[in-house]
């Protein structure tokens, strides 16, 4: 319980350190954002809106506000939910935006992300059991070389050969053009067959690493005296390997889950960006090159917020698997 | 004991009563710059219910030949000749089932690091209804009731059974193993260095529990250490190894009041009696060799008082001639060229 | 008590500490070329970066000029096609790859010296010092690299290759920072290092001339890391559009065929070699870390070598 409280108080420092540098960020960054922000809104917006320019000014900084309070403004700003209006999509609240589009993305990371931890893991542990033999021969090599492959060829790749040529599934978009979102049969099919393609690629994108870090820490488990003790009481080969060096092994894949969310999340955008998937991905490129600065700040505050709570399930889960923390 | 029936514990193919007996067992570990030979070509003879204890220095060879006679060798260690015959029956011709059988059925083990031979993340009780269920019929509630039984038999309290091993104490963890080696009722228990991570109190209730179980259940015993004391108070015939080699063979008393290899004779004069008046303590000069490449003809010469370039003829067949393991008077073997 | 009466003959001599400090540079190249999947990097690496030194005389179009018939698939005058503008693709990948790969280079050599000062600041410092950092570093570590790269590429006006050197180097620092810290803290109470602090060298000097040159072997494997997840992140942010498209590279070319529906049109060669070229550089130094790995902990190897001079190299 103690290692939960300690987890929890790092992830509310490493969040206020998020939402600062969020904060900072415009005040940091050379030259005016404005200014390629003014750019690139049209006459009518700006007549509709005399109060837009003052209030961006203000929520970028660009006036020489103090900057205490400023930042004072931002946090309340912030914990309220309100992240103002995107321009980009005049005048749809960014909150809004956010919403429609969160639901998806985590749908895709979620289903993705975990297949490809399974199946990694899995992979891993059998590879490093039988070391040499064909699971590790093939399987191995073939994962790790999909995984060094950057996410977007290899979604390029998907699109063009399975997509185009094959036509097996549709590479465009998270349903299909005519089909009303919500509790419908019709929808959640066809969100599924959209789905499919880019859950593919994460998992091949993600199951490599998965794959050799098991396989690494099994490697160094399988010398542990206890597996020499569980061989030596004659138990079957196959719960050796799963009860008693996998259940063990897997904890150190788990703890570097929390890391490798990260770099999910940058395949994420790849993904989205190629599959015109509707996700916070495909948002957050789209807003950058529009220059809409309230979307993109909120949407990386987004992303961290979502990489801490991975974070925090993974060590939920590191709580359950592993006996040891609970008593420290 | 409850719940379990036990199957026939003698195997198919028993022939002799002879526990275990190695016949010129010869063990190598296999590396790419070439073969190190960490046994060579050792006999030991182990009868049902006796104790039977093997010392030597650490790398001697003594663990290995633990791991050979339970089939538990991890490559590159590979038995190259020799047999291991477990009443009778050669251990090596055995196939991956019958082997998964035969092991803790009938032959089981005590490692020396109780610390990390249980598996950290699962409880006490599970790992032994593993091990129950792996051998035997028998159902989780009646294996852990068992599993209770062999903890209380070691001195543990039976809710102990729910526990994790980083909850118990050191002592308890390797009581813990000593019971878990024991619950399937083998007829001969391997115990490598039980006793030597473990403070001298410790150590001596844990010699002790041994002690009363081994009389209760009648097992046998290999004790494998370093420690020569602990086996003149406890065992019942004693092999001293030498870098691969059985050096001297005897019974516990006559090694006591009568050693006759220098290299045991160093041995015992290298710690101070537990009792008795305090004498002076020598050590072995040197270091043990290096078994990729070790001295020619006896492998102790390096370090033995008796081998001096003076005797010239005596030096002669030191350096070059392997002393072979004789009978020099009854049940008291010598692999030494001075008895020749 | 009992008297011992020493007949042992002397211990082996001890490695003497100074022993630490010579840096082995040589012997590394050639143990990573001994290692099978190291070497394997190494040549295929190497490979690319001589074609993107000798562009000159391997590609005899210049990639910005319109030098043929557009979408035209591979053929023999233009073994990688050409763009849908007319571009010769295989000019663009040849030449590209200066720009991917050393915008890479130097976005990780920025990117290490961070990482670098930092932890072994963070390190020897302890204190609060070290607490700062740590947050910093944790703060950089929660937040996604790519959607940061993004927000910032968005913020900043001028986006050549100037830029993505800097904010690559500026927010790819953090793990390897974590690592090298740690790796430096359990120098900092070696025997050297305690005699120099008494000695009175200045905290600077202790850092950068006592424990950094014991962590050469660690401080390259880190570079090696950064190096092909600042290629992947330069091509990444030009293939989504928010660096200079205009420049030759290999994001470029894929970003310019995203743009033009390539894929939806079946020209798979606008996309597919400057990709497969990225992919393949990626791979190789991806092979090379392993080899690095392998070598640093031996039991992943599948014979046994001996470990005596690798486990001086990698301590």
């Amino acid at each position: 319980m103690r290692f939960l409280l300690r987890r929890l108080g790092f992830y509310a420092i490493a969040l206020w350190g998020a939402i600062t540098l969020n904060f900072l960020l415009p005040r940091l960054a050379p030259g005016s954002p404005l200014d390629g922000l003014m750019s690139r809104l049209s006459p009518s917006q700006l007549a509709a809106n005399p109060h837009m320019v003052d209030n961006l000014r203000a929520y970028l900084g660009v006036q020489k506000q103090p900057l205490l309070p400023a930042y004072w403004g931002y946090l309340k700003q912030v914990f309220s939910g309100d992240f103002g209006i995107s321009t980009s999509n005049f005048p749809t609240p960014v909150s809004e935006i956010v919403g429609r589009t969160l639901p998806y993305s985590i749908a895709l990371v979620g289903v993705g992300f975990v297949l490809a931890f399974l199946l990694g893991t899995g992979i891993g542990m059998i590879a490093a059991w039988r070391r040499g033999g064909i699971v590790d021969s093939i399987a191995t090599p073939a994962l790790i070389s999909f995984g060094a492959f950057p996410a977007f060829f290899t979604a390029l790749l998907a699109v063009y050969f399975l997509g185009l040529k094959a036509g097996w599934f549709p590479i465009q978009h998270a349903y299909g053009t005519g089909i009303t979102p919500g509790p419908n049969w019709t929808y959640a099919k066809s969100a599924f067959h959209h789905g499919v393609l880019p859950v593919l690629i994460i998992v091949f994108v993600f199951a490599g690493g998965w794959l050799l870090n098991m396989r690494n820490v099994m490697i160094n488990t399988v010398e542990e005296d206890y597996i020499a003790l569980a061989n030596a009481k004659g138990l079957r080969d196959r719960r050796v390997m799963t009860m008693y060096a996998g259940r063990n092994a897997i904890l150190p894949p788990l703890t570097g889950f929390a890391s490798q969310f990260g770099a999910a999340v940058g395949g994420l955008v790849f993904i989205e960006f190629v599959f015109s998937y509707p996700g916070v991905g495909l948002t957050l490129q789209q807003a950058a090159l529009g220059s809409d600065y309230p979307l993109t700040q909120a949407l990386l505050l987004v992303f961290s917020v979502c990489v801490l709570v991975a974070n925090l399930i993974m060590d939920l889960l590191y709580v359950v698997l592993d006996p040891r923390v609970r008593t420290a | 004991m409850s719940g379990m029936v036990l199957r026939e514990v003698l195997r198919p193919r028993a022939t002799t009563s002879t526990l275990i007996e190695l016949e010129r067992l010869v063990v190598d570990y296999v590396l790419p710059s070439g073969r190190v030979r960490a046994v060579d070509g050792i006999d030991l003879r182990i009868e049902p219910g006796e104790i039977v204890g093997l010392a030597g220095e650490s790398g001697c060879g003594k663990s290995t030949t633990a791991q050979a006679v339970m089939q538990i060798l991890r490559s590159p260690a590979q038995v190259t000749s020799g047999r291991i015959l477990f009443r009778g029956e050669d251990l090596t011709g055995l196939g991956k089932e019958e082997l998964r059988k035969f092991r803790w059925r009938n032959v089981s083990m005590v490692f020396q690091s109780a610390m990390s031979a249980l598996n950290p993340v699962l409880r006490i009780g599970d790992q032994f209804v593993d091990m129950m269920k792996a051998h035997e019929r028998v159902s989780k509630n009646d294996a852990l009731a068992r599993a209770g039984d062999l903890l209380e038999l070691v001195g543990i309290d039976r809710r102990r059974v729910r526990a994790y091993p980083h909850e118990l104490s050191g002592g308890m963890r390797q009581r813990t193993i000593i019971a878990m080696a024991l619950a399937l009722e083998p007829e001969l228990v391997i115990m490598d260095e039980p006793t030597t991570a473990l403070d001298v109190v410790v150590q001596r209730e844990i010699l002790q529990q041994i002690q009363d179980l081994q009389r209760e259940l009648g097992f046998a015993v290999l004790f494998i250490t370093h420690d020569l004391s602990l086996l003149l108070e406890f065992a019942d015939r004693i092999a001293i190894m030498y870098a691969g080699e059985i050096v001297e063979r005897t019974t516990a008393a006559t090694l006591f009041g009568n050693p006759l290899h220098p290299y045991t004779v160093g041995l015992m004069r290298s710690f101070p009696p537990l009792t008795g008046p305090m004498e002076r303590m020598t050590g072995i000069p040197g270091t043990p060799p290096d078994l990729a490449a070790p001295p020619a003809g006896c492998r102790f010469h390096p370090r033995c008082p008796h081998c001096r370039v003076e005797d010239a003829a005596l030096y002669a067949r030191q350096t070059t001639e392997r002393p072979v393991l004789r009978e020099i008077e009854p049940a008291h073997h010598v692999a030494c060229h001075l008895f020749e | 008590m009992a008297t011992v009466i020493p007949e042992l003959e002397p211990a082996a001599p001890i490695a003497l500490p100074s022993s630490d400090r010579r840096v082995r540079v040589p012997r590394w190249a050639v143990l990573l070329l001994r290692n099978r999947k190291s070497c394997f990097g190494i040549v295929v690496f190497g490979t690319i970066v001589g074609v993107a030194l000798a562009a000159p005389w391997i590609a005899t179009n210049s990639p910005s000029d319109i030098v043929a018939l557009p979408g035209q698939p591979p053929n023999r005058a233009f073994p990688m096609g050409t763009t849908d503008q007319g571009y010769d693709v295989f000019a663009q990948v040849v030449w590209g790859a200066r720009q991917s790969l050393g915008v890479g280079a130097l976005a990780a050599l920025l990117s290490t010296v961070i990482a670098t000062t930092l932890g072994l600041l963070a390190a020897y410092s302890g204190g609060w010092v070290d607490d700062v950092i740590n947050l910093v570093t944790n703060v950089f570590l929660v937040i996604p690299t790519l959607p940061l790269l993004i927000v910032i590429a968005s913020m900043v006006e001028n986006r050549g290759p100037v830029m993505l050197v800097s904010i690559i180097g500026l927010t790819t620092w953090a793990v390897e920072a974590r690592i090298l810290r740690g790796q430096a803290m359990s120098l900092r109470n070696r025997d050297f290092v305690l005699a120099a602090k008494v000695a009175g060298e200045s905290r600077w000097r202790i850092v950068f001339g006592e424990i950094m040159p014991n962590m050469i072997s660690r401080i390259a494997a880190a570079f090696l890391l950064v190096f092909y997840i600042a290629i992947l992140f330069e091509a990444g942010l030009e293939f989504l559009g928010l660096a200079d498209v205009n420049r030759t590279s290999w994001g470029a070319t894929m970003y310019w065929a995203q743009n033009n529906s390539a894929v939806l049109q079946g020209e798979w060669w606008h996309f597919f070699f400057p990709g497969f070229a990225l992919a393949l550089s990626v791979v190789a130094l991806v092979f090379v870390n392993y080899g690095v790995d392998e070598l640093a902990n031996p039991r992943l190897r599948q014979r046994t070598r001996r470990l005596g001079i690798l486990r001086r190299l990698f301590a």
